[in-house]
């Protein structure tokens, strides 16, 4: 197993609790680190495309609408398995016959980590596998969310430990190099201002700190943009209570929650990327307006 | 919502990571609780001030959630990891046979992320609580899943790994010379073969190991699942999905549900949670005017463009109510200022489900479906 030569792409897996935005945040990322002239590749795991459907995309599109140096891909566990096999098989064909024996899908079907270990290794494979090259300069994961993502990062050193030997052993010792090493690959978290996502951020940072070494990144998604604090201050002290007063009161008691929340993020990343609540609800023209909002990270 | 909660025994709060399930499920079992029925929370994985209102802590069994006045409501968290090893023990009858299975290093490895053991360990749980017959309901707050169909496909993902068949060919023979050896159908043989080849026989010998324990328990495992499937298709069992408001939500809420349909199971209620913030359920133009009033022409253009926005999300929202048929009640949820973590957010919460329940119907604000 030959390490590939020359340049190879960053990683950048982004994760984070469900419903925080974190597709969306990736496709930003991604469509940024293009328009700045990166050969990017955009990741998405599953049977089902998400991009697509936001996107308004025709099934199986390859490219980015509007933006030749963004790739779209979407990685199927079975399928990376397959791919895998493939290459350590001399036909196709037996790589079919053996995926497609009901006693081997079976246990691929239940066991997991076996898929986990097809996706984590497709991802880390351009450092790993010469056959595995890409030409690309990043490739952008929106990875699962939190919870099933600890499983994938876990897997390939649950694995190790348990089986240091043999091909296995090889093959995950080399993922975790990859997986520990930032300059080869970077983790981005995705939250809101707000509680549950914040200490769920906080807990996945460490335990992404103790598995890979690794400090991840933070952005923080859909903040309430900037009020206007003499109109605020003014409507506040209005005689008597009314909508429109308990409006005002509602977006200032929003401000002072973000506050609070942003600054305990800040405390395990200091630059803590800021991203607005945009209030665009058209896919491509929201992840257009965060891309411009995203600074390089 | 009150006459699901009044009419079943079992309810099962299902839907995708970070749609408030959790939250919901407990809010539910206060409000049964409230009307007097006898009430059990199961939940996996509960936010941490959310365990704390509660009372929850890992491996602390069933606790009593003091309420003062009225009703009983008791939770407990799930531990996957636990149970399972419990059931193991139970099944195998003999500390040794369960031992080989537990003490397996490929076990250990996958106990935890073994593909629908969180499920059907949840499904266990429920089983047990439903037929202990201390509850007059039992809300089971489903496993965090990217799908909500997931929970339904994982304990059959589980049983087809215990399947009988399966732990035959993968386990050693004691008449016979090790895994791959024996007299092995020609195409399973080879499969196994290339499985050595790619794994090396290091991994074949722990999955060996692993199966020849399994084996023991493959018979119990698939009666669990049947019971399981037969308690979750019974009359007694609504399944509610906690959803949100945006365009991948609702398509996935359509696919539950057919999901749902095609194995037998009764979607109840589809729960809209966090469908707009709380200051949207006021009058729009009051609020326009009110602040064109006080010259906050700033603040009136965010207005502009925030009810814009949910009126929009509103309008996904009918789109919603379509998909679903007369026998599935759709309730849509503000977001509230605070997030309900406390007992008294789940006291809130619970009056927003059961008035949006006794409506039959949604409170649309007034210019939902505007502009």
């Amino acid at each position: 197993m030959a390490k590939p030569e020359g340049p190879q792409p960053e990683i950048l897996f982004v994760t984070g609790k469900g419903g925080v935005g974190k597709s969306v945040v990736a496709a930003a990322l991604a469509l940024r680190a293009a328009a700045a002239g990166r050969k990017t590749l955009l990741v998405e795991f599953g049977r089902q495309s998400f991009y697509e459907r936001l996107l308004g995309l025709a099934p199986g599109s390859k490219t980015y609408p509007g933006q030749p140096d963004l790739q779209l891909e979407r990685w199927e566990e079975d399928a990376c398995l397959r791919e895998y096999v493939g290459h350590y098989l001399p036909l196709q064909r037996a790589a079919d016959f053996f995926l497609d024996n009901k006693i081997i899908r079976a246990l691929v079907r239940a066991a997991p980590t076996l898929k986990e270990l097809a996706l984590i290794g497709k991802a880390t494979g351009p450092h790993r596998l010469r056959w595995a090259r890409s030409d690309r300069d990043l490739i952008v994961i929106d990875a699962f969310s939190t919870g099933h993502f600890l499983a994938l990062l876990r897997a390939p050193r649950g694995i190790h430990e348990a089986i240091p030997a043999g091909p296995v052993g090889r093959q995950t010792g080399t993922i975790l190099e990859v997986l520990n090493d930032p300059r080869k690959c970077r983790f981005v978290i995705v939250t809101l201002a707000q509680e549950l996502p914040v200490s769920e951020a906080l807990e996945l940072h460490a335990a992404i700190a103790a598995e890979t070494g690794q400090a991840a990144r933070i952005v923080c998604n859909r903040l309430q943009p900037q009020l206007p604090e003499a109109e605020i201050s003014h409507l506040a002290a209005a005689p008597e209570s009314s909508p429109a007063t308990a409006f005002a009161a509602h977006l200032r008691a929003v401000q002072i929650q973000q506050m609070q929340w942003l600054k305990k993020l800040r405390r395990v990343d200091k630059n803590t990327l800021q991203l607005p609540q945009l209030f665009i609800d058209k896919g491509d023209a929201l992840i257009a307006a965060l891309a411009r909002e995203t600074g390089p990270l | 919502m009150r006459r699901i909660l009044d009419r079943h025994n079992v309810i099962v709060c299902t839907g995708s990571g970070g749609v408030g399930k959790t939250t919901i499920a407990a809010a539910l079992g206060l409000v049964a609780a409230r009307a007097g029925r006898k009430v059990l929370v199961l939940t996996v994985d509960p936010a941490r001030r959310l365990a704390a209102a509660l009372g929850l802590q890992q491996g602390g069994g069933v606790i009593d959630v003091p309420l003062g006045s009225s009703g009983t409501l008791h939770a407990e968290m799930i531990q996957p990891d636990t149970i399972f090893e419990d059931y193991i023990r139970r099944v195998t009858a003999d500390e040794q046979k369960a031992r080989r299975i537990l003490d397996n290093k490929l076990y250990q490895q996958l106990a935890t992320t073994l593909s629908g053991s969180q499920e059907f360990t949840s499904l266990l749980r429920l089983s047990e609580a439903v037929n202990g017959g201390a509850y007059d309901l039992v809300v089971l707050d489903t496993p965090p899943t990217e799908h909500a169909a997931e929970f339904l496909e994982a304990p059959e993902r589980l049983a087809s790994l215990f399947d009988g068949r399966v732990a035959r060919w993968l386990g050693s023979n004691p008449d016979q010379s090790g895994v791959l050896g024996g007299l092995v159908r020609r195409g399973t043989h080879a499969a196994l073969s290339i499985l050595q080849l790619l794994t090396g026989k290091e991994f074949i010998a722990e999955l060996t190991g692993f199966f020849d324990g399994v084996r023991t328990i493959a018979g119990d495992i698939r009666e669990s699942s049947l019971a399981a499937h037969q308690l979750l298709t019974g009359a007694g069992t609504a399944f509610v999905l906690v959803s949100s408001l945006d365009a991948a939500k609702i398509l996935e809420a359509e696919d539950f549900r057919n999901a749902l349909r095609d194995s037998g199971y009764r979607l109840a209620a589809v729960i809209v949670n966090r469908a707009h913030p709380e200051w949207f359920r006021a009058d729009q133009d009051e609020i326009a005017a009110g602040l064109h009033m006080a010259d906050a022409d700033k603040l009136g253009e965010m207005h502009v463009a925030m009810r814009r926005y949910y009126s929009r999300r509103g309008r996904a929202h009918a789109a919603f109510s379509r998909l679903q048929g007369h026998k599935t009640a759709v309730v849509k949820i503000a977001e509230l200022d605070d997030e309900p973590t406390g007992l008294d957010g789940l006291e809130r919460l619970g009056r927003l489900l059961q008035t949006s329940g006794r409506r039959g119907n949604v409170a649309n604000p007034p210019d939902a479906g505007g502009n």
